[in-house]
């Protein structure tokens, strides 16, 4: 049913690979997708858990660096780990296996529960549930959010005060676009970025070569 | 408004964004400008996200088939899926890319952006999720103080809030 083949080395320097079954792969996502429940952070752990510790797909070094690097990456990190971990493993085919072990069982759950929830949208019941699950979804919603940000915020702040008045002019930018309908948001998400990181570049030429 | 148009507003949402939600401003702009989704579909899609099992991003699979059906799921989940595939042509070119000073810069950048655009989104989601606004912004601050205290399981708060609801507003 599994084939069993030898992953791609994808340069010189890294370590050979090991043999790896697709269906051993495919498992190993499908548990994770089906467990991640919790948000980012428990799905990372999931991800370490069942690849470096488990399995020794990865070192903790190599590991690191993968998610080092995907957070550089457009869309969601978790994704990206995803496919960097399914290419070393078994090339594009892991990629896609993984993926497909991540995404399509949990994505049939939920269009499955799409679909049971729009059937019996309209009885009171389902909408008092609504209007008690909505604000607190949009509470939870607010303290990722802040999680997320706050690192960078403490980031800013330590490094003066041309970073934190980056900062606050992107949070100032961000609120306004929030109201302004017309304005498309990819344009102040594009111009906030671009500024940061010329601010950047600016303060390392200054600083000199090192940080 | 055709595949193309709805699978386009999707992946420019992802390909500018960070994390589950960071295709929410974007998203909620188009899609709400368009009439193709309204802010009680967002909140819908959003918590039926939160519920079911998958990484976080998955809310907008849910969006995508209240807004267009299971051609719309499908297209919302390549959507999300396509952006992250150029992390492998950066891995594969630009080394170490990630120690570069603007490198984590822009992506700093843009998270603070999303957030910020965002809060206000995800405020007019809640300010349309029906009933009483005083009691939702109550649940929604318990739901924050109960979340930031990491002492409540996320699933128990949200089990907590479906209670309450039943209880404000009856069955």
């Amino acid at each position: 049913m599994a084939t069993s083949t030898q992953s791609h080395k994808s340069s010189a320097s890294e370590e050979p690979t090991v043999a790896i079954t697709a269906g051993a792969l495919f498992y190993v996502w499908f548990l994770i997708g089906l467990q991640s429940f919790g948000g980012g952070a428990a799905t990372l752990a999931l991800i370490r858990q069942a690849v470096v510790e488990r399995r020794n797909w990865l070192t903790p070094e190599q590991f690191s660096r993968y998610w080092g690097l995907v957070q550089v990456a457009p869309g969601i990190n978790l994704f990206a780990l995803t496919i960097l971990i399914g290419k070393r493993v078994l090339g594009w085919r892991g990629v896609i296996i993984a993926l497909a072990g991540l995404l399509l069982p949990s994505g049939a759950i939920t269009v499955a529960l799409t679909g049971l929830y729009a059937r019996y949208e309209h009885a009171r019941a389902m909408e008092s549930v609504v209007r008690g699950v909505l604000p607190a979804v949009v509470g939870i919603a607010f303290v990722v959010g802040y999680r997320m940000v706050k690192p960078f915020l403490l980031e800013c702040r330590r490094e003066g005060r041309a970073s934190v008045a980056t900062a606050s002019l992107i949070v100032a930018g961000g609120v306004a676009t929030g109201f302004a309908l017309r304005w498309p948001v990819v344009a102040t998400l594009l111009i906030s970025a671009s500024l940061s990181a010329a601010v950047a570049w600016v303060r390392h030429r200054r600083l000199g070569a090192g940080r | 408004m055709n595949d193309l148009v709805f699978f386009w507003l999707f992946l420019k949402a992802s390909l500018f964004s960070t994390g589950g939600t960071g295709n929410l401003p974007s998203l909620h702009a188009d899609l709400i400008s368009r009439h193709i989704a309204t802010d009680r579909q967002f909140g819908q899609s959003l918590i039926i996200g939160q519920i079911s099992p998958g990484p976080s991003g998955l809310w907008v699979v849910s969006l995508g088939y209240l807004t267009y059906g299971l051609a719309g799921s499908l297209l919302a989940l390549i959507a999300i899926t396509l952006p992250p595939l150029l992390i492998v042509v950066v891995d594969r070119y630009y080394r170490r890319v990630e120690d570069h000073p603007s490198a984590g810069a822009f992506v700093r950048g843009l998270t603070i952006s999303v957030i910020a655009v965002g809060a206000v989104v995800l405020v007019k989601v809640l300010l349309g999720s029906g009933g009483s606004i005083g009691s939702a912004l109550a649940i929604a601050a318990a739901a924050a103080g109960l979340t930031l205290s990491r002492w409540v399981p996320v699933v128990a708060i949200v089990a907590a809030a479906a209670v309450a609801g039943l209880i404000a507003y009856g069955v």
